[in-house]
């Protein structure tokens, strides 16, 4: 392990250029061999969840903007589990039977989930908005926070497959407002997750507002409402949380909070925050240290899109795109309005490039909510998934060009900064009529390619299972969980830098992303044709370093900070949590490619030097 | 020239354009655009509008000459402004009861424009109209028909490619918007609005370039149009040169300074020249726009408050539809149309200057001022209107 004092600032900004451009034919070369199909999987898997909004039939705003969903490995088997979120009654919404309510479903492999909702005693039956999860007592057991329409809720995972709500003694319910994503981070370094806690608008039923669009009653929209701003917790350490939006900066600024998602933008080592706001200009929240933000939006040219407006933003996702070291963000908008994807130039200026690298191509007429930059086919660079559907449910009453249900859009990345809508061949997945919400995107099945969770709006969910490895697909690729010992448990914020040859890539672990929800805690690295990963680098929050070198490819990766990569313990089931030895295997059902990387275990080379680090 | 050309195909509504100074053929908006151009009295200001009318004197008798010398007859037996001048003082009458929703104010639109096509048939400006109201009420597939229909007959009915482009527009496919609109620019060069809509769907296609230089051709023939001014900045921010950027946004504010976009565009280019100050004046300029115009902003109109963009589209659509009739000569039912257009949208334009047009041409001298002055109410920054008043004013005096 290393000690540095950041993210080596100079080396971040621009690697593009020369280097970029001479390896993006031979990736490109490589691409065209592995095509993307995304099967549903839904009706098999087991998962009946059904989603409602409250439906009052009064056109309350707040229905047209739920829900969002989590995929977490909550009992460290090492499969990946889905919560999904749910709206309640409202006001005047006739409502019989069992109350609706968020729904756990526990992976059991071999695309099957079990409903363990009532066992695990999560299913809060507030009016669901978005969540987030991290590990808040760093006890190795991510936790849950609900942000609703109404009080939240922060779930603890007690270890056991079970968890309790501790929001009161937490004090993190924050009154009755409209919620939007969540996040937890570690905003002072202090090995302690604080929460972020977005809000979208001031509501209340007496402040109901109805609108029509040629005599056909609508849902409003949110500049009908005043604006609310967001919230800070920090978290103190001892299971407690205190509010802390004005001395932290984040109360200044009241928006219309959605999407959430963390970044480090520029690369000072400490994670930053940006809120896409709907109809109103985007927030990035600085990190500045010691918990302090200032909103530098405006200044970083992030604010509106390309052309200075402010779009109906919906969901918000954080990768570097185009592997240059630098983070850029992915925003989905409502209809008739292209989605932006910001490039960071790396001076503390984004630019929207969506129209130039097509990364909108396809998803204009419809409305976008949840979205990811995602390998899906591990080529190295990131592509993009927009879940879509109106969110008004009788929008071909007024308007013909669009449609309350509508497929998702895959857009895949060339490696040259552009990319092709690959939407109509990508498999039955992308021509399933949705009313997407929340997406979320990880490895359901441990076979080394990103799958797909979709949250639709009064509807059941839908699964996408990536296909890459049964198309015959050689490309290599690698999966990396951090385990934290001085920082946070999870590693929420560390950034890792995997380098294969030419091909240069970061990401962060992430708590709360894309459309109010959180995906994503394994890290996914395709590596293309590479088949030995030269350097894998963990930077974490506060600085230190940890570095292996020639890495073997298609493996989940464990880093556990102070020790680099650990070797894991192969006894059937794919890995077994190092934190957790001991506990339940993975069932070892669908193992192929990750079963065969569990048993040959991790190898990794001699612990590294990076730059700026004391080795 | 472009007789022959006329005399290809008979239907009603094919013009020649002289305005363009090319023997092709165009829609009904053009007839506008030929008159203010033989007259010279062109109002400036903003976005070029269409059909758009003078204020003085201009041919739209030639075109009702045209439309009545066409075969099938329905027209003839129309006679000229004499024969059907109405009663003095119908422009200070109080306005006939209009409807105070959107649906019924297009439910009303839709029986004029039912019978403007029952009785021009062969029309394809009637048909225009009435695709325009169709696209307008969301039906663009019925929209898209019927401009395929005029185009059948009319393929250079340039008007139908703008349609057609703006449905393509709507619908996200951008390349097919950008050919619609190119071909309606090559039949019509003069429909400068199209431009605008032509470089929009070729920044979307990632082609700034391209929508660069339609921008700048746009500029020449509008160079006070702010929105052109904006669109042309942000392309150039879009290809990096900050410069040019930001003086294409210093000039939009001269003529637009409340344009929140422009002041984001030019605190942008600012902060990309390194001019950090101005960056942040520009920027917080912006904010307290964006503040003001909260309440009214597009966005917000066009998703919770449509009654105003109704009464503004409903105006547009008896304005055009009182053209055909006046272009027939039959004057009273166009009179008729314009001044219940006038009703619709008190802030409506087009229907105004087409009164004033057929007021001051009918020696109807104080409708005409009356007219004028409600013009003058809605635009006091307009000098034209006060011109156009005085000269009224010169010719009723005995």
């Amino acid at each position: 392990m290393m000690g540095a004092s950041g993210r080596e600032p100079g080396t971040g900004f621009r690697l593009r250029g020369a280097l970029a451009a001479g390896f993006a034919a031979l990736l490109l070369a490589s691409a065209a061999e592995a095509q993307i199909v995304l099967r549903d999987v839904s009706s098999a898997t087991g998962i009946d969840f059904r989603h409602t909004d409250g439906s009052s039939g009064r056109h309350y705003i707040v229905e047209t903007v739920a829900s969002g969903l989590a995929t977490l490995d909550f009992d460290g088997d090492g499969l990946i589990d889905v919560y999904f979120l749910s709206g309640a009654p409202l006001r005047g919404t006739k409502a019989d039977g069992p109350l609706p309510k968020n729904h756990l479903y526990r992976n059991l492999g071999g695309w099957k989930f079990a409903d363990v909702t009532g066992r695990a005693g999560v299913g809060d039956t507030g009016f669901g908005l978005g969540v987030a999860v991290g590990d808040c007592d760093n006890d190795g057991w991510p936790d849950l926070y609900l942000n609703n329409f109404g009080p939240n809720v922060l779930y603890h995972n007690n270890g056991d497959g079970t968890f309790r709500d501790v929001t009161a003694r937490a004090g993190v319910g924050r009154g009755n407002k409209v919620g939007a994503g969540a996040n937890f981070l570690d905003a002072a370094g202090d090995g302690h997750l604080d929460l972020f806690v977005a809000n979208y608008i001031q509501f209340s039923y007496e402040l109901e507002r109805t609108e029509a669009i040629r005599g056909v009653p609508m849902y409003p929209g949110p500049l009908l409402y005043p604006p609310q701003p967001n919230q800070f917790f920090r978290n103190r350490g001892d299971g407690t949380f205190a509010e802390a939006t004005q001395s932290s900066g984040i109360g200044g600024d009241a928006g219309t909070g959605m999407g959430t998602v963390l970044a480090d933008y520029d690369n000072d080592g400490r994670t930053d925050i940006f809120v896409c706001n709907d109809a109103m200009r985007n927030f990035l929240f600085h990190n500045l240290g010691g918990a302090r933000f200032e909103e530098v939006g405006l200044a970083a040219a992030i604010a509106f899109n390309y052309g200075g407006a402010a779009y109906g933003n919906m969901g918000a996702d954080a990768g570097d795109y185009d592997n240059d070291g630098l983070v850029d963000f992915f925003v989905t908008s409502y209809h008739r309005q292209l989605p932006a994807l910001y490039r960071n130039s790396g001076d503390g200026f984004f630019e929207d490039v969506v129209n130039r690298s097509g990364a909108g191509r396809g998803a204009f007429g419809n409305v976008k909510w949840g979205c990811g930059l995602v390998d899906f086919d591990n080529d190295g660079f990131k592509d993009v998934f927009i879940g879509c559907g109106h969110l008004q449910d009788n929008i071909e009453a007024v308007d013909d060009t669009t449609t309350y249900l509508a497929a998702p859009v895959l857009l895949r990345n060339l490696g040259n900064g552009r990319f092709l809508n690959v939407s109509d061949s990508s498999g039955d997945g992308l021509k399933v009529k949705m009313v997407a919400r929340g997406v979320a995107f990880d490895d359901l099945d441990n076979d080394g390619d990103v799958d797909v969770v979709v949250l639709n709006s009064r509807r059941q969910p839908n699964l996408l299972r990536n296909m890459l490895n049964e198309t015959g697909s050689k490309h290599h690729w690698l999966q990396v969980q951090l385990r934290g010992v001085k920082t946070n448990r999870d590693g929420v914020g560390a950034r890792v830098r995997v380098v294969a040859g030419d091909l240069v890539q970061i990401a962060e672990v992430p708590s709360g992303r894309g459309y109010q929800s959180h995906y994503g805690s394994r890290l996914h690295f395709g590596l293309g044709s590479h088949e030995r990963v030269d350097r894998v680098e963990v930077h974490w929050i506060g600085g230190g370093v940890d570095c292996a070198e020639d890495v073997a490819v298609d493996r989940i990766a464990i880093v556990v900070e102070g020790r680099g990569l650990v070797p894991t313990t192969a006894s059937g089931g794919y890995w077994t949590n190092v934190h957790n030895s001991g506990r339940r295997k993975g069932s070892g059902v669908g193992r192929s490619k990750a079963g065969l990387a569990s048993e040959a275990a991790l190898i990794s080379g001699p612990s590294c030097c990076v730059p700026g680090a004391s080795c | 020239m472009g007789e022959g050309r006329k005399s290809e195909r008979p239907g009603a509504g094919s013009r020649f354009c002289g305005s363009c100074g090319t023997a092709r053929k165009v829609g009904l908006w053009c007839v506008a655009a030929v008159a203010a151009a033989a007259t010279g009295v062109y109002l400036s200001g903003s976005r070029s509008l269409r059909g758009r009318a003078p204020l003085e004197d201009g041919p739209p008798e030639s075109a009702a000459a045209e439309q009545r010398a066409q075969p099938g007859g329905a027209l003839s037996g129309q006679t000229g402004i004499e024969d059907q001048r109405p009663a003095p003082g119908s422009a200070q009458r109080p306005s006939e009861s209009v409807p105070q929703t959107p649906a019924s104010l297009y439910a009303e639109a839709y029986q004029v424009l039912k019978r403007l096509n029952e009785r021009f048939p062969n029309s394809p400006d009637a048909t225009e109209m009435m695709a325009r109201l169709q696209s307008i009420s969301g039906n663009t597939a019925e929209a898209v028909r019927l401009w395929k229909e005029i185009l059948r007959s009319n393929p250079d009915y340039a008007y139908a490619h703008v349609g057609l482009g703006s449905v393509a527009a709507k619908k996200g496919e951008h390349e097919e918007a950008a050919e619609a609109f190119r071909r309606a620019l090559a039949i019509h060069p003069q429909l400068t609005a199209t431009y605008l809509d032509l470089a929009d769907s070729l920044v979307k296609l990632g082609r700034v370039e391209e929508a660069a230089a339609v921008l700048r051709k746009y500029l020449e023939m509008e160079p006070r149009s702010a929105a052109g001014m904006i669109l042309l900045g942000q392309a150039y921010l879009q290809s990096k040169e900050y410069e040019k950027a930001k003086t294409q946004f210093e000039a939009a504010i001269l003529v637009t300074p409340d344009s929140p976009p422009a002041q984001y565009g030019l605190g942008t280019a600012y902060a990309r020249l390194g001019q950090s100050e101005k960056s942040k004046q520009a920027m917080a300029r912006c904010l307290e726009l964006r503040s003001k115009l909260r309440s009214v902003t597009e966005d917000q109109r066009s998703l919770n408050d449509d009654l105003g963009l109704a009464r503004e589209n409903v105006e547009k659509l008896y304005s055009g539809a009182g053209r055909v009739y006046a272009a027939a000569g039959d004057l009273r039912q166009a009179e008729e149309l314009w001044l219940k257009a006038a009703a619709v949208n008190p802030k409506g334009v087009d229907c105004r200057r087409q009164l004033v047009v057929l007021y001051r041409r009918s020696e109807r001298f104080q409708d005409a001022l009356e007219i004028c002055r409600q013009l003058i109410e809605i635009d006091p920054g307009n000098a034209d209107y006060q011109r156009v008043r005085e000269v009224i004013q010169g010719r009723s005096r005995p």
